[in-house]
């Protein structure tokens, strides 16, 4: 089907080229569209939906005159079912090996967000970190879309598919003129209480500490939009926990768990490709070095209020479900936050190996850049390994064809292409 | 019928037009879209580009200039370029990421000459 009128010229506008795209039939994927069908009645709000291929993982919103748009690529799905089965490997691992499972998995998403913001340099640089895993037979990227998607419980799987459209769909309702401070109550309590917990409960910091702290805070955090987005995540995880629970007759733990682990690999992947972007801003000198820090830590917060916030949430909301009577749901609200806390603790070595893995690959990153932002490695010399190292080269073939680009693709020519700033347009 | 536009129409369609698209920030959009709007007697559409990566909302512009008015279309853009309000410039089949003024008044020249040879 052909997309026309203000729609074409409005998709083709906002996504990179030589990306492609037309209108998202959901193939394969009958619970996605289920579950947008049902948000979007909940949001009272017209939404069509259009699917892009042969670019890096991405979704976002277009609030056009008449519709919303929702534009998804196809690799983003497969993305955040690959961390699923990166949290799944890493249960089994421990030492050396988490490390660099983790590692290397990060590296290669990190080489797919830096594609993505135009700096092939550097997405080169951030494959050959990755460490080796020769002999090890761990399977988590997979190059075609369908056989990833296949390899993860629907439960799950629908779960990690419908948060990341369920939030970007309540950004199209947002007031776009509302204004909020930190002070903000999200379920009763201020957003501020969620970002210095643990200076509060594990810090234990005098009170003058934390007056000075909450002075930062106020004056660097946009709290609008944190507080926006915040909105989005508890609309996602509300209307996912809701669906899946009358989609799939599963247990209320069960949609819960899978809720939470949809939300936990959406708030790694958003992290991710933040970074990315900043590392991207640094290379090109948009950002200086002590902004980039900066902004690293302002995103960081960002990241610590809101998944505080929703992990209270999907406990409160857990317990509306399980109960009819408002005493039942009081008291099952405080056991069920409680629960939901034990549900987080139980992947804390595979998010920590995360976290040390992503440090690693930003430090490993920033020493390839000179402190002016400029790259010291060059496009030239990156198409020199693609040209030189045959796994390399492999490597980033199959990237792109989970991508969506077709098998006749040429590395080459597309990191190339994405390192220009002029491009000529798909047909 | 006098000189002001009719609701809701454009004038452009009337006379030939040319398709410009841009994407720049929110801050500026508002004044881009009025300025293009009264400077190219054209039809301007807009939309919000919100993004997965929390990065600043953008707005896309649509805009149908009058093949009459198209020669001010640089001249109306330059004190947004000059301000790097713009992050995309599309006209025909070639798209710039934050244009310079020389880059859109080049782009733009081979438009309206294609546009002029039909």
């Amino acid at each position: 089907m052909k997309v026309g009128g203000l729609d074409r010229h409005l998709v083709s506008a906002a996504i990179l080229q030589p990306a492609m795209f037309g209108p998202e039939n959901f193939a394969g994927d009958e619970w996605v569209e289920s579950y947008m069908r049902a948000a979007s009645r909940l949001l009272d709000l017209e939404v069509r939906t259009y699917v892009t291929w042969q670019c890096p993982p991405d979704v976002f919103v277009l609030a056009a005159e008449d519709a919303g748009l929702v534009i998804r690529s196809e690799r983003l799905d497969g993305l955040l079912v690959e961390m699923l089965t990166l949290h799944d490997v890493q249960s089994l691992l421990g030492g050396q090996l988490l490390e660099e499972v983790s590692q290397s998995a990060v590296l290669r998403w990190m080489s797919e967000f830096l594609i993505g913001y135009r700096r092939p340099a550097l997405a080169v640089t951030a494959l050959r970190n990755r460490p080796s895993l020769d002999g090890l037979q761990v399977q988590i990227h997979h190059a075609f879309r369908d056989e990833l998607l296949d390899s993860r419980p629907l439960l799950e799987r629908t779960a990690v598919q419908c948060i990341s459209v369920g939030h970007e769909m309540r950004h199209l309702v947002e007031d776009v003129d509302a204004r909020y401070d930190v002070w903000e109550n999200i379920d009763g309590i201020p957003v501020i209480s969620h970002i210095d917990f643990d200076m509060r409960n594990v810090d234990k910091v005098d009170d003058d500490s934390l007056q000075r702290f909450h002075a930062f805070v106020s004056s660097t955090v946009d709290a609008t939009r944190l507080v926006k987005e915040i909105h989005a995540d508890l609309f996602a995880v509300d209307t996912v926990l809701e669906f899946c629970l009358r989609a799939f007759d599963c247990r209320s733990e069960d949609a819960v768990r899978s809720t939470l682990a949809a939300f936990e690999t959406l708030v790694f992947t958003y992290f991710l490709k933040n970074a990315c972007r900043l590392v991207a801003e640094l290379s090109t000198g948009s950002k200086r070095r002590d902004e980039f820090d900066r902004a690293l830590v302002l995103e960081n917060l960002q990241w610590v209020a809101r998944g505080r916030a929703v992990a209270r949430h999907i406990g409160l909301s857990w317990a509306q479900f399980d109960n009819s009577t408002p005493e039942g749901a009081l008291i099952a609200a405080r056991q069920n936050v409680a629960r939901v806390d034990a549900m987080i603790t139980e992947r804390l070595a595979g998010r920590l190996a995360n976290n040390r893995a992503f440090d690693h690959a930003v430090q490993a990153l920033l020493d390839t850049l000179e402190r002016s932002g400029k790259e010291q490695i060059t496009v030239a010399e990156a198409l020199a390994h693609v040209d030189s190292d045959g796994d390399l080269r492999k490597e980033l073939y199959f990237m792109l064809v989970g991508f969506g680009c077709p098998g006749s693709v040429d590395v080459r020519t597309y990191l190339e292409d994405a390192d220009r700033t002029v491009h000529t347009v798909q047909a | 019928m006098g000189l002001d536009r009719m609701p809701g129409r454009s004038y452009a369609g009337l006379m030939g037009e040319l398709v410009l698209t841009l994407e720049t920030d929110a801050v500026a959009s508002d004044d881009l879209r009025h300025a293009l709007a009264e400077g190219t007697v054209g039809h301007v559409s807009a939309a919000r580009k919100s993004h997965l990566d929390g990065s600043a909302e953008t707005v896309i512009l649509i805009v149908q200039v009058a093949t009459l008015a198209a020669s001010s279309v640089p001249t109306i853009l330059l004190p947004f370029l000059n301000r790097k309000r713009v992050r995309k410039f599309k006209c025909g089949d070639i798209e710039i990421e934050n244009p310079t003024p020389e880059q859109v008044e080049q782009l733009w020249e081979r438009c309206m000459k294609a546009q002029a040879e039909g």
